[in-house]
């Protein structure tokens, strides 16, 4: 019982991690992106492909923020910055995930990846009541020191400043003086590059197939909608509810309510709280 | 005057326009019985009744449901499964089929009087999801001794197949009225309360329409479109699968036909099915197992295109057209 309240907060992290992006795609650059968690995936296969070349995962990390952040640039300035209207973001997000997805499929065909280490493929037993998954643990700490980073970045310096200035009011910030062109693009650099941490720690934890990004995006959105779109702290608070109550009823009903569990989240949250927990505007 | 009756003289000239095709379309088993274009052909036309009823929902009312594959996968499970399974006649099959749409539709229908835009197509994916993973948990029966249904995927029963020539007619006939409802639609009151709630709910809602009334009708009706298709498919397929009857492909396809060919007007699902299934299909049979990923690139491609360039599809464009050069003739005439 204990073992499964931890894992459910350790997953619940992982899953703030996930969303934080979206999150933040939301709130600073107004962009609905259904194509997240395949652009996470994205990740997951260059980790794959540079571990299958004998380097430490953990090592990867880095390189892959600063590259999916630079893929997010591009993808900002070409692309998403054309479409306004929510409807066509929805679709042309998507269509970028398809094409993204027939690629990578493409590439390493259907079979599943997973990378299988023995530091991360152990468990932790603290006395015999308590067993922590290895990875899941480092993962939590990579998610809480990211989230923290983010959340002092956020609040207290310069940059941070004009980032909240542009997710509250662009127009006025734009008057302010600030770029809200290169709030934009380093904005779309930091939810790129979250994307790309959450990508190589899902592939450390579970097999993936291209498909899989869909998924992990569904998940990241439920978790969005009920912390508040365009909130961190709605983010984190989302992802731990999330996290436990998929961790404990697909262990008491059984593995297939794993999207039901969510989708009736979603479906309450939406009804009673259309904002979410700390959300101020909705899509 | 003058105006009108050039266009008097344009919509004369669709009108024969269509007839030839028609009759053209009709004749092709008597004719030219040859199974792959019939086949194809087939495959198009159910692919045009699905995003008839996508149009009238996604192109007319503004609601972009992903989740039409339910309402597809219902009416296919409904028909072959239930036979299958439970000795269900299909008529009886075909009435729940349509039952259980009808029911779902009302639930979406009211999931859009509360949540717009994104979340409501969302919650359409969610819907669609939930329903996969129920039918592939919950459809298990014993076949033949065999396990059969689930995630296995549902055998159709032969009693249950249609001839080629009589599934090809019958789809054919069913786009016909459906494309003949979309016009007259368009023409009625009813498709204008849909276009009004389309451009702006709130404001059609202050002006008197009975938003959720109308919402909940039409997305009735587009199910019902939906679920034919998917008794058309059921009974010129022979299995059934959860992962390819309830897939987000399968309304993104949807999706790409209607937006393609125009999804505002009437025609347009049914010449973005002349463009668009032929062309997928073609891809994923032939080209499907060497290069896996080449569909969805095709796919995300267009649906990129589409909507970077010409959100409105390719009907509207040629129709303005036609009518600008018509009016070059008549100043020409004058």
């Amino acid at each position: 019982m204990l073992t499964l309240i931890i894992t459910g907060l350790l997953l619940g992290l992982i899953y703030a991690l996930i969303s934080v992006g979206l999150t933040l795609q939301f709130g600073v650059m107004n962009l609905v992106n259904f194509g997240y968690g395949t652009f996470a995936i994205i990740a997951s296969y260059l980790c794959y492909t540079l571990f299958r070349a004998g380097v430490n995962p953990f090592i990867t990390i880095i390189p892959l923020f600063i590259f999916l952040g630079i893929l997010g640039i591009f993808l900002e300035k070409f692309i998403f910055y054309r479409v306004k209207n929510a409807n066509y973001q929805v679709m042309v997000t998507m269509a970028m995930s398809m094409i993204v997805v027939g690629i990578l499929l493409q590439l390493y065909t259907a079979t599943p990846i997973n990378i299988l280490i023995p530091l991360t493929y152990q468990y932790f037993n603290v006395g015999d009541f308590l067993q922590i998954w290895a990875v899941q643990l480092y993962g939590a700490i990579a998610s809480v020191a990211m989230l923290s980073g983010l959340h002092l970045f956020l609040q207290k310096t310069q940059t941070g400043r004009a980032i909240r200035a542009v997710a509250d009011d662009e127009p006025t910030a734009l008057l302010m003086g600030i770029d809200s062109k290169r709030i934009h693009n380093l904005t779309a650099f930091l939810s790129f590059g979250f994307a790309a941490v959450a990508g190589v720690f899902l592939v450390m934890m579970y097999s993936l197939i291209p498909e899989s990004g869909g998924d992990y995006n569904l998940i990241a959105f439920i978790i969005c909608v009920f912390g508040g779109l365009g909130s961190i702290k709605g983010a984190l608070l989302g992802g731990l509810v999330i996290g436990e109550l998929q961790i404990l009823i697909s262990y008491y009903v059984g593995p297939w309510t794993k999207f039901v569990s969510l989708f009736i989240v979603f479906i309450i949250t939406l009804l009673i709280r259309p904002t979410g927990l700390f959300g101020l505007k909705r899509a | 005057m003058a105006g009108s009756r050039i266009r008097e003289i344009g919509i004369k000239k669709a009108r024969l326009f269509a007839f030839i095709v028609i009759i053209a379309f009709l004749l092709l088993p008597f004719i030219y019985p040859r199974v792959l274009i019939m086949r194809t052909l087939n495959t198009t036309f159910i692919y045009a009744v699905c995003a008839i009823g996508w149009a009238l929902v996604g192109g007319y009312t503004g609601l972009f449901s992903l989740g039409h594959s339910a309402f597809f996968g219902l009416g296919a499970y409904c028909l072959a499964w239930l036979y299958l399974a439970y000795g269900v006649h299909p008529i009886i099959g075909i009435l729940l089929g349509i039952g259980s749409s009808v029911i779902l539709a009302c639930g979406i229908a009211l999931i859009s009087a509360r949540l717009r835009g994104v979340y409501f197509a969302l919650s359409t994916i969610g819907i669609l999801l939930v329903l996969m993973y129920v039918m592939r948990t919950f459809t298990y029966f014993e076949w033949r001794g065999a396990p059969s249904g689930g995630g296995i995927g549902v055998p159709v029963a032969p009693e249950l197949m249609l001839p080629l020539s009589t599934s090809y007619l019958l789809s054919f006939g069913i786009v016909l009225l459906g494309t003949y409802f979309l016009y007259k639609v368009e023409k009625s009151k009813f498709g204008h309360y849909l276009i009004a709630i389309r451009e702006d709910e709130d404001v059609a809602a202050s002006l008197g329409v009975p938003v959720l009334k109308y919402k909940t009708i039409a997305t009735i009706i587009s199910s019902v479109f939906a679920t034919i298709g998917g008794f058309i498919f059921a009974s010129s397929t022979f299995h059934l699968n959860p992962d390819l009857t309830f897939s987000l492909d399968r309304s993104i396809d949807m999706l790409i036909i209607a937006v393609l060919g125009g999804s505002g007007t009437f025609i347009g699902p049914f010449v973005g099915a002349l463009i668009w299934a032929p062309l997928i299909e073609y891809v994923r049979w032939n080209w499907g197992a060497t290069y896996i990923g080449l569909p969805k690139i095709l796919s995300g491609t267009v649906l990129l295109l589409i909507f970077l360039i010409s959100p409105t599809g390719i009907v509207p464009p040629i129709q303005r057209k036609f009518l600008k050069r018509k009016k070059h003739g008549m100043i020409k005439n004058a």
